[in-house]
C-alpha cells in the first residue's frame, strides 16, 4: 500500500509538471475552487455534531491583483440523536420516540477576497462571503421524517491559502478555515432553531 | 424567517425515498467539460450554475434510521373540551381487532378477526388496570356495553399499512362488525375526533381509543372519540410482536395523559 502511494505522488508531479502553462485556467484572471467541508456547529442544540458531509463551490474574477469578486455555493449536513424521551407537542399530544435530528444547511451567494501574493506558490487571502440561506431542519424518527424549510440571511468570513505548485499554471490546493452564520430560524416538534453558527474547514482543489 | 412547509402531516406514512447517490454539481461539471469547447463562456456558466442549484438539492444526507425502526413509538392525542373527571364507567371487550386482510366466514363473506390469547389478554388487562388505577369502573357485562361513559376498543394493525384520515377511518368501511359505531349503540352513526388524528398505520401499531358513550348524541349520530393512542415499532424483523414492549408500551400511553383521570 505504502508502495502504491509513492506511485501516485510521484504520478501526480509528473502530471503537474507535463501540464502545458496556463492550461489549467479554465478562464483569464478567475479563479475556482471545489472543496470538502468539515462543519462545527456552534450554540446551537437542535443537530451539534461535527460533520464532514459538506461541500463547497466557489469561483471569482480578479479585479485587480489582490481584489477578487465572484459567487458560491456550498452545503453542509449535520446531525444529532436523541435517545427516547417524551415530547409535549403543542395541540395536547404526546409523543414518546427516540428520534435522529439532520440540520441541511445550504448558503450561497457572493463571495469577496483580499489575496496576498498572487505569482507565489503559497496565495493567501482574507475573504467575506453574503447571501442568502436555505436551510432543512428534521427529525427522523420510527419510520417517519418531520422537517420545515427555513430561510435567512448568511455571513461568512473566511481566512484561507492556495497553493499553487507550479504559479504560472494556477491548478493547485486550497484550504481554509471560516465562521459560519446564518439567520434562519424554525420550530419543529418541541424544538427551536434561532441561528446557525458553525465553524468550519474546508479542503479542496483550486484553480 | 421561517418558511413552514409540511409535505405530510404527523404520522402520515413516509415513504421514504432513496436519494440518488451523488450531487448535481457533479454532474453539473461533467456536462461542462462535455461542452464547454462548443459554448461560449457566459451561456456555459448559466447552464452550470442552474444544474449546480437544482442539483444541490439532492446533496442532503439522511442519517441511518435502521436503529429508529427497532423502537417502539408511543402518540396520544386527546379531546382538550371533554371532562374526563365526569366519567366513571368504562367497557372494554375482551379481544383485540385484528386490522389486515380479514377472515371469510362458512358463507364466504368478509368479516373481522379478532385477536384473543393470552397475549391479547395480556395488553387488554394492562389497558385496564391503567384505567382502574386512574379510577374509573370496568363494566364486564357485554349486555351492559351500552351503559358504561366509554367504551375502549383496541386495535391491532396485522399484515397492512393503511392510510387513516380523521372522521373518515378507512378499514372501518369493510370491518361492519366489531368497532362499527353500532357496536357502542344503534342510535350512532359515525365517528367523531374531536382532535386531528391523522394517522399512516404500519404493520406493528396497536391502536387504542376511549370513545364517549353518554354524549349527547348530535344530529349527524356521530359517536366522539375522547382520546387515543397510537403505538409502533412492536415489530422487530420478523418477530411477532413483543408482549413485553407492548405492556411499556401501554404503560407508556397513559403516563403520558396525565389528564386521564377521574
Amino acid at each position: 500500500m505504502k508502495k502504491l502511494y509513492i506511485r501516485l505522488a510521484v504520478l501526480a508531479v509528473a502530471a503537474f509538471a507535463a501540464l502545458p502553462k496556463a492550461s489549467a485556467q479554465l478562464l483569464p484572471d478567475s479563479y475556482f475552487n471545489i472543496d470538502w467541508q468539515l462543519g462545527m456547529p456552534a450554540s446551537n442544540d437542535f443537530a451539534d455534531k461535527t460533520s464532514g458531509w459538506g461541500m463547497n463551490f466557489e469561483g471569482g474574477y480578479f479585479l485587480t491583483d489582490e481584489i477578487t469578486i465572484g459567487g458560491f455555493i456550498s452545503y453542509q449536513t449535520n446531525f444529532k440523536k436523541f435517545p427516547r424521551e417524551t415530547l409535549t407537542l403543542g395541540d395536547g399530544s404526546s409523543l414518546t420516540t427516540s428520534q435522529k435530528h439532520a440540520l441541511f444547511h445550504l448558503p450561497f451567494g457572493v463571495a469577496g477576497r483580499y489575496n496576498w501574493f498572487k505569482d507565489s506558490i503559497f496565495q493567501p487571502y482574507a475573504g467575506l462571503k453574503l447571501g442568502a440561506s436555505y436551510a432543512q431542519i428534521n427529525s427522523y424518527y420510527y419510520v417517519y421524517k418531520q422537517y420545515e424549510n427555513t430561510w435567512g440571511f448568511h455571513l461568512q468570513p473566511e481566512v484561507g491559502v492556495s497553493i499553487f505548485p507550479r504559479p504560472d499554471m494556477r491548478f493547485g490546493f486550497h484550504a481554509a478555515l471560516y465562521y459560519s452564520y446564518s439567520t434562519n430560524s424554525g420550530d419543529l416538534l418541541t424544538y427551536h432553531l434561532d441561528g446557525i453558527n458553525a465553524f468550519g474547514f474546508r479542503f479542496g482543489i483550486s484553480f | 424567517m421561517s418558511d413552514k412547509f409540511v409535505e405530510q402531516p404527523l404520522f402520515a406514512i413516509d415513504r421514504k425515498q432513496t436519494t440518488a447517490a451523488g450531487c448535481g454539481i457533479f454532474f453539473a461539471w461533467h456536462r461542462v467539460e462535455l461542452i464547454r469547447t462548443r459554448m461560449n463562456t457566459k451561456k456555459l456558466l448559466s447552464i452550470a450554475l442552474l444544474t449546480a442549484m437544482v442539483g444541490f438539492g439532492s446533496c442532503q444526507k439522511e442519517p441511518s434510521t435502521s436503529s429508529l425502526r427497532d423502537e417502539y413509538l408511543v402518540y396520544t392525542a386527546y379531546d382538550a373540551k371533554a371532562d374526563f373527571k365526569a366519567l366513571a364507567t368504562y367497557y372494554l371487550p375482551d379481544s383485540i381487532l385484528l386490522i389486515g386482510e380479514g377472515a371469510v366466514d362458512d358463507a364466504g363473506n368478509k368479516v373481522a378477526k379478532y385477536w384473543k390469547d393470552a397475549d391479547a389478554l395480556a395488553l387488554i388487562g394492562t389497558v385496564a388496570e391503567e384505567l382502574n388505577e386512574r379510577g374509573y369502573t370496568r363494566i364486564l357485562d357485554p349486555a351492559e356495553r351500552q351503559t358504561a361513559d366509554m367504551g375502549v376498543q383496541i386495535s391491532y394493525v396485522e399484515e397492512t399499512t393503511l392510510f387513516v384520515g380523521y372522521n373518515d377511518p378507512y378499514w372501518w368501511g369493510y370491518y361492519p362488525y366489531y368497532w362499527d359505531p353500532g357496536y357502542w349503540g344503534s342510535w350512532w352513526g359515525g365517528w367523531y375526533y374531536p382532535f386531528a388524528s391523522y394517522y399512516g398505520y404500519t404493520t406493528g401499531s396497536l391502536l387504542t381509543e376511549l370513545v364517549h358513550l353518554t354524549a349527547e348524541p348530535t344530529a349527524d349520530r356521530k359517536l366522539p372519540v375522547l382520546w387515543n393512542s397510537y403505538i409502533s415499532g412492536l415489530l422487530q424483523g420478523n418477530k411477532p410482536i413483543n408482549i413485553s414492549e407492548a405492556t411499556e408500551a401501554i404503560e407508556q400511553a397513559f403516563s403520558q395523559s396525565p389528564y386521564l383521570k377521574k
